[in-house]
């Protein structure tokens, strides 16, 4: 009974896994084919309706710089991404490694409230004037 | 021999006391050692008094992170906010507040993947109906 479960919950686990592995690459694929610049891709609905600009603005001209290795390009329009994404490596690295390995990979001990200060001030900072350093 | 059980007395029905100085438990809860049953959290003391601190839970911060920075939209935050309560309650001994907080965490989290998931969607529908519609216009981008 526990068993079953238990092994139910490992296969799931390693659905799972896989399935980010292969939603990331395929969005790899969908940026290196497609162009957001040239429109055709989802605008943020936010900056649609407000005009500001959240955290998340730039993501896909930024994955779209990324995936042609355009890495000055992809910080241009969104820096905080870009930061993000070697952590975001490691913590996938990590989950991998916990649902297949056991555990080879050490988990990722990301300090929450630092990066909640870092999404905020930069949220609020690139819709500032003399933010366009970090606005899409 | 002698310090064999009597016949009879082997129903233990009260709790018996089999550690050293236990917590005070709050008088309906269950009897320590006891596996929490329906639904109960383990960690129901008053922070700071060293309750049953299980292990950390989980703030969901990578998702939160992901949903904010990748889904277009705000709510991810939120979930960052409460991925921050995870750890600050559970560094100050409040093991009920970092469950009702991961749980939190995990729900906007959620929340926000939805309504991304929701709006692309929605996104991808509209051009493929008006791509249907009329092949004329806006679907010449560069692919």
């Amino acid at each position: 009974m526990l068993t079953v479960e238990a092994e139910r919950n490992e296969r799931r686990a390693r659905l799972a896994v896989v399935a980010v592995g292969v939603g990331a690459l395929v969005a790899a694929g969908v940026y290196r084919i497609g162009d957001p610049n040239a429109g055709g891709f989802p605008a943020c609905p936010l900056y649609s309706l407000t005009g500001w600009l959240c955290p998340g603005c730039g993501t896909q001209r930024g994955l779209h710089a990324l995936a042609h290795l355009d890495l000055p390009g992809a910080l241009a329009v969104n820096a905080l991404m870009v930061l993000t994404l070697p952590v975001l490596a490691y913590a996938y690295l990590a989950w991998g490694s916990r649902v297949f390995a056991s555990g080879a990979v050490p988990p990722l001990r990301l300090p929450a409230r630092a990066v909640l200060v870092a999404v905020l001030c930069f949220t609020v900072v690139r819709n500032l004037p003399f933010g366009a350093a970090f606005a899409p | 021999m002698t310090n064999a059980p009597p016949p009879g007395s082997n129903g233990p029905d009260e709790p018996t006391p089999s550690w050293g100085a236990p917590p005070p438990q709050p008088p309906a809860g269950p009897p320590p050692g006891s596996p929490p049953l329906y639904g109960q959290q383990p960690g129901y003391q008053p922070p700071g008094y060293g309750g049953p601190m299980g292990p950390k839970p989980s703030n969901y911060l990578v998702q939160a992170i992901l949903t904010t920075l990748f889904c277009c939209l705000p709510f991810g935050i939120v979930s960052i906010v409460y991925a921050a309560q995870v750890d600050s309650k559970y560094n100050a001994g409040d093991y009920a507040g970092a469950l009702a907080s991961s749980k939190n965490a995990k729900t906007w989290a959620w929340v926000s993947f939805g309504i991304g998931l929701v709006f692309i969607l929605g996104y991808i529908i509209l051009i493929a109906i008006s791509a249907s519609s009329d092949s004329s216009s806006s679907y010449d981008y560069g692919y």
